[in-house]
């Protein structure tokens, strides 16, 4: 009898030293924006579907003010992955924040211009003197907005840009406040729904501008490579799943973001639109990796124009070591 | 003589050694430049500021709102606390009202204004004059409730007007602290324009500092606020010279 509980306690407490042998890695993911935006659905589905936990991560959802301010905290070590646009390295590495990219979510650009149908606008060179609406001014968005700009010749004193918000955004745009918008497909399709006609056109027509970035600073880089490696394989799978199949997708993020329960529809017309204008792989480019001479192509538009004073080089923006 | 000459050069030294500080510490100690930038640094990113960022173009806004805000927010302040000063009885039925409406945060209006009025000037004027409203309306509100009622009486002996007795004696005897009163308005002043910027628009000290640190370009920033500083100095030392060729009478301590 004593024997086989002292088995029993034996045994339990191996068991339980096992499970705290595969201690999960806690992590923090900085997004640039509110966390329930419909750009952001390869991570609510990664977590949601257990894909972090697969890779023995505990990740924690938190919202900056934008893919600058982002990559910002992430150097200073406030947060250890973050989110931006494939440029935002471009712009703050000149400043001297350690950071790079280290996976890219498509080969296209996530930003798109658009404009109300009505208001006279046909492509950027009518944007002078128009009220423009962009997230926040710590934004890459507003940035590639400027480089939309300099490439009609126009500089932001011919227009008036105004960070509103997401919500601004859409609300603004259908009261006609503002004519034209810089931001993610799901807001024009937000304006759509209420009734206003819109144009609109990708930014990466104009310059290679790219999309969606996970963020990291070269220490974490440098330290933890295995959850860095753990938390990009499980976004990438994620995004694997609403390219194979956006309907099922769409329904699996709304049970997990009930923000937009009720909305699956919708959502999965946002999805379908990731899938055919931002998720498409680059030539010779599998779906995470980042492209050196579009990078460069970039950063040297952002110098030309003026957007971006000093030049970083080109390898010190990216690694391509976490996308298999 | 002396004492002025040493106690100048002590502060002279005093910025040199900060200065100095400033300048070597931060690269030796391994502060990067995006957490403390050095002299030379923020002296480079205000030419470039300068050169690129239309500098002049939004410091003059800032300033122009800056006064703008001061100016009616003291006046409406001076106004009603005159007002309420001639009338113990709305004085004592609005006080509770006026004293709800001095403790609520006015910054935390900004958003709401830039609902209500949209992404224009008006919001950050509007907050301006509400923060320099109630040290003004403050001020003066006291300075009337404590005028000389030796004073007062001896108006009305003279068979002086109401009006003649506020003008005659009530507004002189307030003078002092409503001079009071709108220096620490003034300070208070750029607060409020500060930030309306930082909250929505695009021109303004404000917007660079909001700009500047969404790319971690803290020389942008730390140059935004020393040109803050300098509109809230320039501000006060205006308001000090009016004060003493108005206040010229009133015997000062000597120093």
């Amino acid at each position: 009898m004593k024997r086989s509980i002292l088995n029993t306690i034996a045994a339990a407490a191996v068991a339980l030293s096992a499970t705290a042998a595969l201690a999960t890695e806690k992590v923090t993911y900085l997004f640039p924006a509110p966390d329930f935006l419909p750009a952001f659905a390869p991570f609510q589905l990664a977590k949601g579907k257990g894909y972090f936990d697969a890779a023995g991560l505990d990740v924690t959802f938190q919202v900056g003010k934008g893919g600058a301010d982002v990559a910002t905290q992430v150097a200073v070590g406030n947060a250890d992955l973050g989110g931006g646009i494939g440029d935002t390295p471009i712009i703050v590495r000149a400043n001297g924040l350690d950071i790079r990219g280290v996976a890219l979510l498509g080969g296209r650009g996530l930003t798109q211009l658009a404009w109300r149908a009505d208001s006279g606008i046909a492509g950027p060179a009518d944007l002078k003197g128009k009220s423009i609406g962009v997230l926040s001014f710590q934004d890459t968005t507003y940035y590639n907005l400027l480089g939309v700009l300099a490439s009609v010749g126009l500089s932001k004193d011919d227009v008036d840009i105004q960070a509103v918000g997401p919500g601004g955004i859409i609300q603004l745009s259908i009261a006609g406040k503002l004519q034209a918008m810089s931001g993610v497909p799901e807001w024009i399709a937000a304006i759509e729904g209420a009734g206003v006609d819109m144009e609109q056109m990708p930014v990466d027509t104009v310059f290679p501008a790219m999309a969606q970035a996970i963020i990291a600073s070269d220490k974490t880089i440098a330290e933890r490579p295995e959850v860095v490696s753990g938390f990009v394989q499980a976004v990438i799978k994620a995004i694997g799943d609403i390219n194979a199949d956006p309907a099922q997708a769409a329904k699996d993020y709304v049970s997990f973001v009930p923000q937009h329960s009720g909305k699956e529809a919708q959502v999965e017309g946002i999805m379908r639109a990731y899938s055919t204008l931002i998720y498409p792989e680059g030539e010779n480019q599998p779906l995470g990796a980042f492209d050196p001479e579009r990078i460069a192509a970039v950063q040297k538009f952002y110098l030309d124009s003026g957007i971006v004073r000093t030049a970083v080089p080109v390898e010190d923006l990216y690694t391509n070591d976490f996308v298999k | 003589m002396d004492r002025s000459t040493s106690t100048t050069i002590a502060s002279l030294g005093l910025l040199a050694l900060v200065l100095l500080a400033w300048q070597y510490l931060p690269p030796a100690l391994d502060v990067p430049k995006y957490i403390i930038p050095t002299l030379t640094d923020c002296l480079a990113e205000m030419q470039r500021m300068w050169l690129y960022e239309k500098l002049t173009t939004h410091t003059m806004s800032t300033a122009l709102y800056t006064v703008l805000g001061f100016a009616i927010g003291s006046l409406l302040g001076a106004v009603l606390g005159y007002l309420l000063g001639m009338s113990a009885f709305w004085e004592k039925v609005l006080s509770p009202y006026i004293l709800a409406l001095q403790i609520a945060p006015k910054v935390a209006f900004a958003p709401l204004f830039i609902m209500w009025f949209g992404y224009n000037g008006m919001p950050k004027l509007l907050v301006t004059v509400l923060i320099v409203f109630f040290p003004v309306l403050v001020n003066v509100l006291q300075a009337m409730r404590t005028v000389d009622r030796d004073l007062v009486n001896l108006a009305r002996a003279y068979n002086l007007s109401r009006l003649g007795i506020f003008w005659k004696v009530e507004m002189p005897s307030t003078l002092p602290n409503l001079m009071a009163g709108l220096r620490i308005a003034s300070t208070l002043a750029v607060i409020g324009v500060t930030v309306g910027e930082l909250v929505g628009g695009n021109t303004g000290l404000g917007y660079l500092i909001s700009y500047g640190g969404g790319q971690a370009n803290a020389a942008m920033v730390f140059n935004a606020i020393v040109l803050l500083t300098v509109i809230g100095f320039v501000l006060y030392s205006a308001l000090i010279r009016i004060e003493e060729r108005v206040l010229h009478y009133l015997p000062k301590a000597q120093h």
